[in-house]
C-alpha cells in the first residue's frame, strides 16, 4: 500500500480573545492510496478542522502553528497559494459539510459545475460540459439535472451534485465532510454507496468525516477515532468494531443505536473545551478506567499491532 | 376512540400557497385522513417519517399553531380549539413540547435559570422558597450539576446541556403529554443515549410522549408503539417490536433495510435499485388519491394509483396496503 498523503503533527488553532482554541492539536496520520478512511468523533473534536487544515481552506482567525502535510512528496503547507490552487479540485477535492446548502440557489447546476471546472483548467465550455455530464452520470444522476436550479432537487440529490462536482476533474483524493448528515435513511444509503463507488470504480481515495459510527461501518476500510483534537485510535474497520481498545472507542460504539440491541450506554460527562483541554490524557475526566498516570502524562499514539495504533496507558502508550 | 388522551380523527391539512394567477391555486396536502390515538395509560408513541412527510404538521396541529382543514383533534375528549379558547392555560400546562434545536428556545440575553423560573411562575408550581429546591432537583434528575448550570447564558452551554435543561423544565411542569420533535437529532451519539433514557423515565411519572423522528433506531429504543408516516398518510402502525422485526408495508421494509448497521460484517448486501427519476416525481406533492408510495413501490399495482388502501389488521399491526387484501 502506497502512502498518498501524510500528515505529521498537524496543529490547527483558532485565535480567540481567551487564547488559542486548539481544535486540532498534533495529529499524525497516513492515508493510503485507494482506501476509504473514516474520521470519527463527537462534534467539536476537530474532525472538520483537520480536513480544512490539510486542504488549507481555512480563514483567519484560524491558523496553523506547526505541522507538515505531504502529498506525493510535496510539502503542501509551504506551497505557494497559486500552486496549491492548481492541486485543489484536480488532485485533492472536497465535499463540504452541509453541501446541500452550498449551491447557489439562483444559478443553474450547469453553470455552477462548469464554472468550477473552467476555473481550474483551461478547456473549452463544451469539453467542460462533457466532463460535468460524465461526473453526474457516475453518481447516478440523469443529465437533465444540469438544466435545473438547486431548489428543484431534494437535499440528497443536491448532495450528490456536490459529490459529482468534486469528482469532475478526476481527483486522487476526495475529502467528504459529513456527506450524509441530515438526509433520510434511503438517501443516506444511496449517497454512501456513491462514495463507495468512487473508490471501487474510479480508484479515488476517499477520506470521510462523519460522527455516525454506523456509516463508517458501512464503507470504510480504516477508521481513525478523534477526541479533543487528538487521534486516540486508528485501525481497520473490522478491528475497531470487533475489538475496540480505547475506552472512548468502546463508549462510542456502545452508544450507537441499532435495531439489534436495546441496551444503549452513553458516555457520561461533557466534551471538553478546545480553549483548555484536560491535562494528561484528554479523555481521563470521562474515562471509567482512569488511573493516576492518566491525569499527569499524555499517552502517545503507539502501534501495538501492524496497522493498529492506540493512545492509552492501558496498552502501554508511555 | 374517544376515550384516548389525544385523538386524531380523519385529520387533513392542506396548505395553500399565496400567489398570483395559476400559482395561487397551488396547494400542498400536508396530511390526509390521519387518525390515531394515544391511550390514557402513559406510553411513548413514535411517529417516524422522512423529511416532508407531515410529522411537524402533526406537531403544530397538536399545539394549536395550525387548524386542521378537516377532521377533528380531541384532547381528553374535547376539541383542541375549544381547549385553547376556554382553558388555554390548563392546556399548555398539560401539553408541552421539546423542539429540535434547543438553542432557539432560549432568549440569548437572559440566563438559563429564567426558563425554569418562568415555568414555575407561569404555572404557579411552587412558592419562591420551594422553587429553588425544585429547580435543583429537576436539574439533578436529568444529570446536570446545578452549580455549573445556573447563572450561565445559553451560549455558554453545549447543545446537550441546553437540551437537557429543556428536559428538566418538563420535569418541573410535569405535563400530561410531551411532544418531542426530533429532540436528539442535534446531539452526539454519546449524549443521545442518556437523553433517551431520561425520556423513558418520564413515562413512569405519568407523562405520555409523542416522539417524532426520522430515525428508526432511536424510535425502536424508546417507543412502545410506532407509526410510519409517508407523504401525509400513515402507512403502518403497531407495537414497536412487531413493526421493526416484521414490517408489512413495502415502505417500512425499505426504511428498515436502508438503515446502516454498525457492524462491518453486515454491509448492505444489495446494490441500490432506487430509480432516481422516480424519486423526482415525488417531490412535487399534490393531492393524490392513491397510495402516496405508488411511485416508488416495487409491488405497485394498477389500483394503487387511484385508490388508497383501507386499514387492514394483521395480528397487532395495522397496515394500509393492497398487498394484504
Amino acid at each position: 500500500m502506497n502512502t498518498i498523503l501524510e500528515v505529521e503533527n498537524l496543529k490547527v488553532y483558532f485565535k480567540t480573545i481567551l487564547g488559542d482554541a486548539k481544535s486540532v492539536d498534533g495529529v499524525s496520520l497516513k492515508v493510503f492510496e485507494g482506501e476509504i478512511l473514516g474520521i470519527a468523533g463527537e462534534s467539536g473534536c476537530g474532525k472538520s478542522t483537520l480536513v480544512e487544515g490539510v486542504l488549507k481552506i481555512y480563514k483567519p482567525p484560524c491558523y496553523i502553528p506547526e505541522g507538515k502535510v505531504y502529498y506525493k512528496g510535496m510539502d503542501l503547507l509551504n506551497l505557494p497559494e497559486e500552486e496549491f490552487r492548481k492541486l485543489r479540485w484536480k488532485e485533492l477535492s472536497y465535499v463540504p459539510q452541509g453541501s446541500m446548502n452550498s449551491l447557489n440557489p439562483v444559478i443553474k447546476i450547469e453553470e455552477q459545475m462548469i464554472d468550477g471546472i473552467m476555473s481550474h483548467t483551461d478547456i473549452s465550455y463544451r469539453e467542460a460540459k462533457e466532463l460535468a455530464l460524465s461526473a453526474l452520470n457516475s453518481v447516478g444522476m440523469p443529465p437533465d439535472v444540469l438544466e435545473m436550479y438547486p431548489h428543484e432537487l431534494s437535499g440528497g440529490m443536491r448532495q450528490r451534485v456536490c459529490i459529482a462536482m468534486s469528482i469532475c476533474l478526476n481527483p486522487k483524493i476526495v475529502f467528504a465532510d459529513e456527506p450524509i448528515t441530515g438526509l433520510d435513511v434511503v438517501m443516506q444509503k444511496l449517497n454512501l454507496q456513491t462514495l463507495g463507488d468512487l473508490r471501487d470504480r474510479f480508484g479515488i481515495t476517499v477520506v470521510m468525516v462523519a460522527h455516525d459510527m454506523a456509516c463508517h461501518a458501512e464503507i470504510c476500510d480504516r477508521i481513525c477515532i478523534m477526541y479533543a483534537g487528538k487521534i486516540l485510535e486508528i485501525g481497520s474497520t473490522f478491528d475497531i468494531f470487533s475489538d475496540p481498545l480505547h475506552p472512548y472507542t468502546k463508549g462510542l460504539l456502545s452508544a450507537v443505536p441499532s435495531l439489534e440491541k436495546k441496551d444503549l450506554k452513553g458516555i457520561p460527562g461533557l466534551a471538553p473545551s478546545p480553549l483548555e483541554w484536560p491535562s494528561g490524557c484528554r479523555f481521563h475526566p470521562r474515562c471509567s478506567y482512569r488511573m493516576k498516570i492518566c491525569e499527569e502524562k499524555e499517552p502517545i499514539l503507539k502501534e501495538i499491532q501492524p496497522g493498529r495504533s492506540v493512545a492509552c496507558f492501558l496498552y502501554g502508550g508511555e | 376512540m374517544n376515550d384516548g388522551l389525544l385523538t386524531f380523527q380523519n385529520v387533513s391539512k392542506v396548505f395553500r400557497r399565496v400567489g398570483f394567477g395559476f400559482l395561487g391555486r397551488a396547494t400542498v396536502q400536508a396530511l390526509k385522513d390521519v387518525s390515531f390515538s394515544l391511550s390514557l395509560e402513559p406510553e411513548v408513541l413514535a411517529l417516524v417519517g422522512e423529511s416532508g412527510s407531515g410529522k411537524s404538521t402533526i406537531c403544530r396541529l397538536i399545539l394549536g399553531l395550525e387548524e386542521p382543514t378537516s377532521g377533528e383533534i380531541l384532547y381528553k375528549g374535547r376539541g383542541i380549539s375549544d381547549w385553547l379558547k376556554n382553558s388555554k392555560k390548563e392546556y399548555i400546562r398539560e401539553v408541552q413540547i421539546i423542539f429540535q434545536d434547543p438553542y432557539e428556545v432560549y432568549n440569548p440575553f437572559y440566563r438559563v435559570d429564567r426558563v425554569l423560573w418562568m415555568a414555575i411562575k407561569k404555572f404557579n408550581i411552587a412558592s419562591d422558597n420551594e422553587a429553588e429546591r425544585l429547580i435543583y432537583e429537576s436539574l439533578e434528575v436529568v444529570g446536570l450539576r446545578p452549580r455549573e448550570i445556573l447563572g450561565r447564558y445559553p451560549h455558554q452551554l453545549s447543545g446537550g446541556e441546553r437540551q437537557r435543561i429543556m428536559l428538566s423544565r418538563i420535569y418541573l411542569i410535569k405535563p400530561r403529554l410531551l411532544v418531542a420533535d426530533e429532540p436528539v437529532s442535534m446531539l452526539d451519539a454519546s449524549l443521545r443515549a442518556i437523553f433517551l433514557d431520561h425520556l423513558r423515565e418520564f413515562k413512569k411519572l405519568g407523562i405520555s410522549s409523542l416522539y417524532i423522528t426520522h430515525d428508526l433506531n432511536t424510535a425502536y429504543y424508546i417507543a412502545d408503539r410506532i407509526m410510519i408516516i409517508y407523504s401525509g398518510r400513515i402507512l403502518e402502525r403497531g407495537p414497536t417490536e412487531d413493526v421493526i422485526k416484521d414490517p408489512l408495508h413495502p415502505y417500512t421494509k425499505m426504511l428498515i433495510t436502508s438503515i446502516p448497521v454498525p457492524d462491518p460484517n453486515k454491509r448492505w448486501q444489495d446494490r441500490v435499485v432506487i430509480d432516481i427519476a422516480k424519486l423526482q416525481k415525488v417531490s412535487g406533492r399534490e393531492s393524490i388519491d392513491g397510495c402516496p408510495f405508488y411511485n416508488r413501490c416495487q409491488f405497485a399495482m394498477d389500483k394503487c394509483e387511484s385508490n388508497f388502501p383501507p386499514i387492514r389488521r394483521i395480528n397487532n399491526q395495522e397496515v394500509n396496503c393492497f398487498l394484504y387484501e
